[in-house]
């Protein structure tokens, strides 16, 4: 046999239906659990409200519909089914506190229709549909839990924050309770509890940023705060460690100075020892350091004594070769000048035999003479080298009166302007 | 006892009469039906107890008196709690003839009907209390209002108490 149900999804609070409006050929039974009721409307009067019971053969049926047809039974028949369980209601909170925050949030109402209340919403079902959710519920009484509780009671409060206090819940909850209880037993209904549940704010979310930014900064203070008082104390173990150690230096010392001469005595000598040691080990590193390098040093030395030998040997014949050279230029030179003399000699010898012999016959000889002296000393000058022919009337001379250097082609000095032989 | 509003004292004297009357039908069928009825009756009575303290508690608000205000709602939440205890109270089973399930005896029908007579006497004193408290605001006795409201509380509470008891009476006779 199949089954109806009043209610198909947990949000239906009530429902009125027909009972002439369920067809079947059997009779069918109403089955009330403990948290739902039935009100019984017949022949326009309130009849009856149960719950946990059986209504046995209570609608559909054959025979039922026959006497409709007939005209017997009631010919208006009505069942309000109703959850007699707390159900919850969600209302907007939305206002402004006196410091000009807006806050948003939710109020939370628990409502109950009572056993006995259930006949009273007959007031909704007159002017609404037949099926009341908590959705519709909820627009019946937004308005009004708007107006008279909601913008008030938040209106009185200074900031966001109050609005979390037990005492704002304490008050929500005794406003709701005075100012909508009219409202609510019209419709049968029963407060049983009021909270609010408040969304953050901008400037609260603001005020949490600026706590968080505090409480990391302190939290950093104290660690270095705590640093530093590691420090310290480690600071005041190391020397109360060293004034201990010194104390019991003391101690030692005043008890076992004998003791501790002699051990200084011998740590004395073992240094010493080892000192020698290290000083013998270090001359003899130094000895064979020095040999050493006074062997290499030998070594470079004699490598340059026969670079400069043989550059001395160099020298010395390139010396004997310059020597050799002007001994040859000097004896060639007096050769000449020996030859020149000869010659001139016998032609003075002649002059003076064919009478010829004039002052200025004698001059130009002397000048001659002259010319061939001052070329001599050029080539002795020059390094022994014989100068060119072109170049003789070109070779310097000085001035035999200012010293000043002049060119023998010249015929007077360019700095005293004396003429010049 | 004392009763203070005579037309409610005949209700609760009807109740009772609906007890002892109830309780002689105890038996099969009807057992569970009179349970419910005896149920409907501890609600009806602690609505009535409800309905006062409301009352003074609305008042209360309105004139700024909280500390009323908040002792009120105690006794109000306290009265909401007894009706969930007894909407959701348990009726006892209907078991085959040859189930394994103990009989009902004599004795402890003659039990229950103790029990539930204490049960409602204890809401009497309650509703006399919550009668008390509205008296003693509107004579504008602040103090002896919270006063009266705490004990109102305390004597529903009892209730509670009490009629958890009574499921356990009602357990031995499944």
């Amino acid at each position: 046999m199949s089954s109806q149900r009043w209610r198909d999804r947990p949000d239906v609070i009530a429902k009125m239906i027909d009972s002439g409006s369920i067809k079947s050929w059997s009779a069918r039974d109403i089955v009330l659990k403990p948290n739902e009721c039935v009100t019984i409307l017949a022949e326009g009067k309130v009849q009856d409200t149960l719950s946990e019971t059986v209504l046995r053969d209570y609608v559909g049926g054959w025979t039922r519909w026959v006497a409709g047809k007939l005209g017997m039974g009631s010919s208006d028949h009505k069942l309000i089914f109703a959850m007699t369980g707390p159900f919850d209601l969600l209302f907007l909170l939305n206002g402004q506190t006196t410091d000009g925050a807006a806050v948003k949030g939710m109020v939370n109402l628990r409502l109950q229709i009572q056993r006995d209340d259930v006949p009273k919403l007959l007031n909704i079902f007159a002017n609404n549909r037949r099926e009341l959710d908590r959705g519709f519920f909820a627009e019946y009484f937004r308005s009004e839990m708007d107006s008279r509780v909601i913008k008030p009671l938040v209106g009185t409060q200074s900031d966001a924050s109050a609005l979390r206090t037990p005492a704002f819940q304490e008050a929500l909850e005794m406003a709701v309770r005075a100012e909508m209880r009219n409202a609510f037993n019209l419709s049968g209904m029963t407060m049983l509890k009021t909270f609010a549940v408040v969304n953050e704010t901008d400037l609260e979310k603001l005020n949490a940023y600026r706590n968080q930014v505090e409480t990391a900064t302190s939290h950093k203070d104290v660690e270095a705060a705590n640093t530093v008082a590691d420090i310290d104390r480690q600071r005041e173990v190391t020397l109360a460690r060293i004034g201990i150690q010194t104390d019991i230096a003391k101690a030692q010392a005043r008890g076992q100075v004998e003791t501790a001469l002699e051990s200084q005595l011998l740590e004395l000598r073992k240094q010493e020892a080892e000192w020698e040691a290290l000083r013998s080990h270090e001359e003899a590193s130094q000895d064979i350091a020095i040999a050493g390098e006074k062997s290499r040093s030998n070594i470079r030395v004699g490598e340059k004594q026969a670079k400069m030998d043989i550059a001395m040997g160099a020298f010395e014949k390139v010396q004997e070769a310059k020597r050799a050279r002007l001994t040859q230029q000097a004896d060639a030179n007096l050769e000449r000048q020996k030859h020149t003399d000869e010659v001139q000699e016998n032609i003075m010898d002649k002059a003076a035999e064919q009478g010829a012999m004039s002052p200025e016959v004698v001059q130009t000889f002397l000048e001659q003479q002259t010319e061939q002296k001052r070329a001599d000393q050029v080539i002795t000058a020059s390094g022994g080298a014989p100068a060119a022919s072109g170049s003789a009337t070109v070779l310097p001379g000085l001035c035999g009166s200012c010293g000043t250097e002049v060119q023998n082609t010249w015929n007077t000095c360019p700095n005293c302007g004396k003429t010049l032989g | 006892m004392t009763i203070g509003n005579p037309a409610e004292t005949l209700t609760y004297m009807r109740a009772v009469r609906l007890l002892l009357g109830g309780y002689g039908a105890f038996s099969r069928e009807k057992r569970r039906e009179t349970n419910v009825a005896v149920r409907e009756e501890i609600l009806r009575c602690g609505n009535r107890v409800r309905n006062h303290v409301e009352n003074v508690h609305d008042s209360a608000y309105r004139d700024g008196g909280i500390k009323l205000a908040r002792a009120c709602a105690g006794a109000v939440e306290e009265v909401d709690a007894l009706r969930n205890d007894v909407n959701v109270a348990e009726t006892g089973g209907e078991h085959p003839f040859f189930s394994q399930q103990i009989s009902v005896s004599k004795k402890t029908i003659d039990e229950l009907i103790s029990h539930d007579l204490r049960t409602l006497e204890m809401l009497v004193k309650a509703v006399n209390q919550s009668n008390e408290l509205e008296k003693e605001h509107a004579a504008s006795n602040t103090e002896a209002a919270i006063t009266a409201a705490k004990e109102c509380r305390q004597l529903v509470s009892s209730v509670r108490g009490h009629f958890s008891e009574r499921r356990s009476v009602l357990r031995r006779i499944k």
